[in-house]
């Protein structure tokens, strides 16, 4: 199966100083869930924004769905997530002075992405939030927030979806139903999903698992 | 949703610092608006106090110095012109009226003009208004006086008030005065905002017996007249019946073999001294100028605070693919915004104020708002509120790019 995403010998560091990240090689498939975990401070967030494309880095290739998103422009790299990354956050994830519909309609406002409506039907009702699409953003629960930000990054049909401990706002019973909802959209869409956390317990329903500290060789 | 519909939300978001950027925009402009509308009407009525006549004739002397002692009473004149002269003038045919004044006598600081029926009926203040009388009538007899609108107001005179004027002075009270000819008010006027509202006014002969009388019980004897016949008028006012004869008649009078005399144009001579004056005009739009720049400087602290609080926000933005000119464009956006409010409130502030208080400035300072609400001056203001104020507002846009970009999404 072809890499959706190959890392070759990547180097990231703050500040030209000691590098924080250094990657000699990962790569990830179509249709892949991977868990994402390590230590605090062993890179996890870094290594997303470097997907996302926010920041890059200082050596090495990073080759995603066929561009080395690298040696993009700014420009292009912002075209690229817009089109093709949906990113969900840990919380304090939307925008407090929009609706949630507003909220998950979002990325089309810089994309110029046609939505699917079906698709957008099928998120929000499926994440439960048919009746709350006319609320504001701040006024619903954390839990229902953190659905929000799923169902935003999901109706722009992304071919990847990063995920920063998206359940750490979650009480168990609205992780589990979130974590199956999440994946029942990523498997009919056929996307790949990184999902970064600490929680060890959730791993089993993930393809595969990767503790970063183990990859990344600056920590060893 | 497009850009514009984000903006909108997010500034509504934070209304309470987005009204205190539009007021203090708002205020500045206000401000400047108002140093404008009061250059306008002082410039006004300083050029405007005499209007309708062409020429203004009185003894050789310098141009301003006749127009500021005639127009003004400041200064003084040491020789006036003979009656005989004026008769002369007055009866040439290409005199349509003429306005014929006397000075040197005053009340309690106020001076006190001699003229006649002319006066009432051809003298013009701001362009055409002629003068109208308030309250009473205008004088008939050498006993009447009429009363400029401030002298009333001040002094707090009736109708039908006794008045002593003072002999030769015009600026405080004199031991001097007409006490045994005192004169009755008839008629107050209505304000005009020039140097008539300081001015009392009777006739020529009332001010012929008024010094007979001082002579036959008095002390020295004076220059400027004596019993009987009328030898002299201060100056006087001219009016052709066609304006291209201004400049051939200007040249004969000044050119007349029997008398030293001198012909100007108060409205030019007025216009040259205002434009003397310019300096003073540079400095209080400089001043509001600065006042602008302290509006807009406010507002681009606002913008910064503003932009560090919301870097989060604008994470969350680039990480659903906004790119920077996004960013750029929305808080461009929001500030465009909060300028074209803080325009529109300036203005309807401003024309609100000049409804209620044009009145109140006429009546308290003198000071009349003529002309139409928004000069082009004032349009130029706006606009330029609005450029520098973008221009101001890329200073912290640019500092924010960096910024924006190397905050990544984690939460700092």
């Amino acid at each position: 199966m072809s890499s959706v995403i190959e890392i070759k010998d990547l180097s990231f560091s703050y500040n030209d100083t000691k590098p924080v990240l250094q990657i000699p090689h990962l790569a990830f498939t179509k249709s892949e869930t991977v868990f994402l975990f390590g230590a605090s401070g062993s890179g996890k967030t870094t290594l997303l924004e470097i997907l996302a494309g926010v920041i890059t880095g200082q050596k090495g290739e990073v080759e995603m769905l066929g561009q080395k998103t690298q040696h993009m422009s700014l420009t292009a790299r912002d075209q690229f997530r817009s089109k093709h990354i949906g990113y969900i956050f840990q919380q304090f994830n939307l925008i407090p002075y929009l609706s949630v519909r507003e909220n998950i309609l979002l990325p089309f406002t810089f994309s110029g992405k046609k939505l699917n409506q079906a698709l957008y039907d099928r998120v929000i009702g499926e994440l439960g939030l048919t009746v709350y699409v006319d609320q504001l953003a701040t006024e619903l629960s954390v839990g229902q927030q953190q659905r929000v930000a799923a169902a935003r990054a999901l109706v722009i049909e992304p071919d990847i979806i990063l995920a920063d401990e998206p359940t750490s706002a979650l009480d168990y019973d609205h992780r589990e139903n979130f974590l199956k909802i999440l994946f029942s959209l990523v498997k009919s869409q056929g996307s790949t999903l990184i999902f970064v956390s600490h929680d060890r317990s959730i791993q089993n329903l993930f393809d595969r698992h990767l503790n970063l500290s183990d990859i990344n060789v600056v920590r060893n | 949703m497009n850009l514009i519909k984000l903006a909108f939300k997010s500034i509504r978001h934070r209304s309470f610092a987005t009204s205190a950027t539009v007021f203090s925009v708002a205020l500045s402009l206000l401000l400047l608006f108002t140093v404008e509308r009061v250059r306008r009407s002082v410039e006004a009525s300083f050029t405007q106090t005499v209007s309708g006549v062409d020429l203004l004739v009185g003894a050789r002397t310098g141009s301003l110095q006749l127009v500021l002692f005639s127009v003004f009473n400041i200064g003084q004149i040491t020789n006036n012109v003979s009656y005989e002269s004026y008769e002369k003038i007055q009866k040439h045919p290409d005199v349509e009226w003429t306005i014929p004044i006397s000075l040197g006598d005053g009340h309690k600081g106020y001076r006190v003009v001699a003229t006649d029926d002319n006066f009432f009926e051809h003298y013009q203040v701001r362009s055409a208004e002629h003068i109208k009388i308030a309250e009473g009538e205008k004088f008939k007899t050498t006993n009447d006086v009429v009363l400029g609108a401030e002298v009333a107001e001040v002094l707090k005179y009736k109708l039908g008030a006794k008045v002593i004027l003072a002999h030769g002075s015009t600026s405080g009270d004199s031991f001097d005065e007409h006490a045994n000819h005192p004169f009755t008010v008839v008629g107050i006027m209505q304000p005009t905002g020039t140097a008539v509202d300081r001015s009392l006014y009777i006739t020529l002969a009332g001010m012929d017996e008024m010094h007979d009388e001082h002579d036959e019980h008095g002390e020295e004897g004076h220059e400027h007249h004596h019993e009987g016949e009328r030898e002299e008028i201060t100056s006087f006012f001219v009016k052709l019946k066609t304006k291209t004869k201004i400049l051939s008649m200007q040249r004969e009078i000044t050119e007349t073999k029997e008398e030293a005399l001198l012909a100007v144009i108060p409205a030019a001579v007025l216009s040259d001294l205002w434009k003397s004056l310019s300096q003073i005009e540079f400095v209080l739009k400089l001043i509001s100028a600065l006042v602008m720049v302290v509006g807009l400087v406010g507002m681009v602290i606002a913008l910064m605070t503003s932009l560090n609080e919301r870097r989060r926000e604008m994470a969350i933005l680039r990480s659903l693919g906004a790119s920077f000119s996004h960013l750029a464009q929305l808080v461009l956006l929001e500030v465009c915004l909060i300028l074209g409010l803080a325009v529109i409130v300036s203005a309807v502030f401003k024309v609100t104020l000049e409804i209620i208080f044009t009145d109140y400035v006429a009546k308290k300072f003198g000071l009349f708002l003529t002309g139409s609400s928004f000069s082009s001056m004032d349009v130029t203001m706006m606009a330029a509120t609005f450029i520098v104020g973008l221009i101001f507002a890329l200073g912290p846009v640019l500092i924010f790019k960096n910024k924006s970009l190397k905050d990544g999404l984690a939460v700092k």
